[in-house]
């Protein structure tokens, strides 16, 4: 059932055997996942169904580092920040769980063999209905695609795949897809606009007893559970057990100061620039976002190949090519003219752009030709899809874990009386020397192929340009309750329990040990099913 | 972020080219006679750059290392400037000769083509006002500047 905290009685209490904090991808998969079997669970959402500016500007906060979009990057309500998902899924590397020597603080205390089998099920849970291709390779035998024979040592082909677009032609998001589920579930009950307010706890302070909520309009009510998750994204979990602590007197999940620390996105940025006196016709029709015919929608990039990182001491890191359109190109013009006439008149300045046709009749055979052979097994949307003899490089780099990046606690109070967030994001120059290194070997291998030449952007080779002006947050908020063997290393163990703590979870990329440069909503959700069948 | 320099009249920049790379081979020899009369020039590339066949020779080389992406031979020779600005000890013309061309009996378009595609393998790489070059022609362009008048 779907309750709202603002239609009960003040001072309900509600008793369950396991209390979900955050309704997003992590919180509605481990409801549902539980939901299957006895248990009951209370999932708690501080948000409506629908995004509600008031609600929303809880999440205000403010910063210390580089500017984090904190009331941007996150959304308050049923589904959580799934509401603004993109769909790109891909699972972390191996090599992204492993310890590796050149990254101070790297290394999971799982591997992505443990993760294997979440990975599998994940997908259905991300809405995936059509076939999963393992990687680049496999996707461009399925669709006759020859991907250009990039020196493996260096760099690899790297796949993303798009989740399913939802009936109202969105993308599919976990709020809209498992909305009538939550309400028809006899075990689930759902509570909307209830916000946290506190955690109390034993003597001890290491068992939850209970976790208050309250609403905008002022009703207040306690959940008891057995076991307690928070499920609230990779900034608010760290906020909320820093202000458990707080209450509490100290302690409570932060006995060594770790909660909060390795504040970490994928940071994206251009790196450089692909440049061609020809059509990149080819290349577009291997870098890109494709459309199969039975369903798949997959983006094809490139990655930094493990062993180069480890030569290097490099960072992970993937790119995209991102094609500029030339609208000078006689191609362009026989599009207009084509269109024009499909739709049963002449083209604007018709003469003109027959001349501009005739003027590039080189580019414009070279385009048929290229459109004929490949039989049109591929759709290309958008921009991407216009001829193009220049693409920008578009890096997704991982952050290497860096203690002092961190979300604190604020100065500044928000509605409900709880201190608001405070980030101080930083970013090192390993991220940049990653950058560099990493366009180096794309722009030398598109050299060797002869698809273009490479100029590289000024951030990459210049230590005096900062990296806040290059380089864009992405929102994916990792690593402020990371897991780690050694309580004095991270905040969750290996089954993401708090350590120190006897019946609280953490939920979400906040458990990241480091980030990879995949995006993160394929983890958290094998994350969440993972702790799922833990708590069982 | 980068603005998309338009590769415009092609044809045109092929010829400033044309001519700036004759102008390097053919001057090169010379200026490394003048100061490393001790090392002997290649002599491929000492008969190259006395045929006519130079012109050829370095049209062949320079389209295919997509020389033409870079602009006109004063930019070319700015690059030069810069690659040797960071690399003292090859400021010197007969020096460069012999690091492009290190096997006399490879006909030259071959020995350098084949020197820029080494480099493209195995890494050797240089970023000159912001542009990845092969190390191969990164020397190249320094022998353009140092064949510059003044």
């Amino acid at each position: 059932m779907i309750d709202d905290l603002r239609q009960l009685p003040g001072g309900t209490t509600i008793h369950a055997d396991v209390c979900l904090i955050g309704a997003g991808a992590a919180g509605i998969t481990i409801a549902r996942e539980l939901a299957a079997g006895p248990l009951q669970v209370c999932l708690i959402e501080g948000g409506g169904l629908e995004y509600e500016p008031e609600s929303q500007a809880l999440y205000a906060g403010e910063n210390a580092g580089v500017a984090v979009d904190f009331e941007v990057g996150r959304l308050r309500f049923l589904g959580g920040s799934t509401n603004h998902w993109g769909g790109r899924c891909a699972p972390l590397d191996a090599l992204d769980f492993q310890r590796r020597e050149w990254i101070p603080h790297s290394g999971w205390p799982i591997s992505r063999a443990d993760l294997e089998p979440y990975y599998v099920r994940a997908r259905e849970v991300a809405g995936f209905a059509a076939p999963w291709l393992d990687d680049a390779r496999t996707l461009a035998e399925r669709l006759k695609l020859s991907l250009p024979e990039v020196n493996a040592d260096w760099l690899r082909p790297f796949l993303w795949h798009y989740a399913p677009v939802m009936q109202d032609g969105g993308v599919w998001n976990w709020g809209l897809a498992y909305r009538q589920e939550l309400r028809d579930s006899p075990n689930i009950r759902t509570l909307l606009h209830a916000n946290f307010t506190g955690f109390a706890s034993n003597a001890e302070r290491d068992l939850v007893r209970g976790v208050t909520v309250k609403s905008l309009n002022g009703v207040t009510a306690t959940v008891t559970a057995r076991n307690y998750v928070l499920c609230c994204g990779g900034i608010e979990n760290a906020r909320l057990l820093l202000l458990g602590a707080e209450q509490n007197g100290g302690g409570f999940g932060n006995r060594h100061d770790r909660v909060g620390r390795y504040f970490m996105q994928h940071s994206r940025g251009p790196s450089g620039l692909i440049m061609s006196p020809r059509l990149l016709s080819r290349t577009q029709d291997q870098f890109n976002i494709l459309r199969g015919s039975d369903g798949v929608s997959v983006e094809v990039g490139l990655a930094l190949a493990p062993q180069e990182q480890e030569r290097q001491g490099l960072l992970n890191c993937s790119a995209v090519l991102q094609y500029l359109g030339d609208p000078d190109s006689g191609v362009t013009a026989a599009q207009d003219i084509w269109r024009s006439l499909k739709a049963g008149h002449w083209a604007p300045d018709m003469g003109e752009k027959v001349a501009h046709v005739a003027g590039d009749l080189g580019a414009f055979a070279h385009s048929l030709a290229h459109r004929i052979s490949s039989g049109r097994s591929l759709a290309l949307e958008g921009a991407a899809g216009l001829p193009s003899r220049s693409a920008t490089i578009l890096l997704d780099i991982e952050q290497a874990p860096d203690p002092d990046s961190r979300i604190l606690l604020g100065a500044e109070r928000d509605a409900l009386g709880l201190r608001r967030v405070k980030a101080d994001w930083r970013i090192g120059d390993l991220e940049r020397r990653t950058a560099a290194a990493f366009t180096r070997l794309i722009g030398a291998e598109f050299a060797r192929l002869d698809i273009g030449r490479c100029r590289l952007e000024p951030w990459t080779e210049d230590e005096r340009v900062p990296l806040s002006d290059a380089l864009k947050e992405t929102y994916h908020y990792i690593g402020t309750t990371r897991m780690a063997e050694d309580p004095r290393e991270g905040v969750a163990d290996r089954n993401c329990a708090v350590h120190g703590m006897r019946n609280l979870f953490v939920a979400g990329s906040s458990v990241f040990t480091t980030a990879g440069q995949a995006n993160p909503t394929l983890t958290i959700v094998a994350l969440a099913l993972r702790l799922a069948d833990h708590l069982k | 972020m980068l603005t998309v320099a338009p590769i415009n009249d092609a044809a045109l920049q092929r010829r400033a080219w044309l001519r700036a790379a004759l102008a390097v081979l053919v001057s090169a020899p010379l200026l490394a006679r003048a100061s490393k009369p001790a090392r002997a020039v290649p002599a491929a590339l000492a008969s190259a750059a006395a045929t006519s066949s130079t012109v050829s020779t370095a049209s062949t080389v320079l389209d295919a290392s997509m020389f033409d992406a870079l602009g006109d031979r004063a930019a070319l020779a700015r690059q030069g400037a810069t690659y040797l600005a960071a690399h003292p000890l090859e400021r010197d013309p007969g020096l460069l000769l012999r690091l492009l061309v290190t096997d006399g009996a490879v006909p030259l378009p071959a020995a350098l083509l084949a020197a820029i595609a080494r480099d493209w393998r195995q890494h050797d790489v240089v970023v000159l006002d912001g542009w990845l070059l092969a190390r191969s022609e990164a020397r190249i362009c320094a022998l353009a500047y140092l064949s510059a008048p003044e």
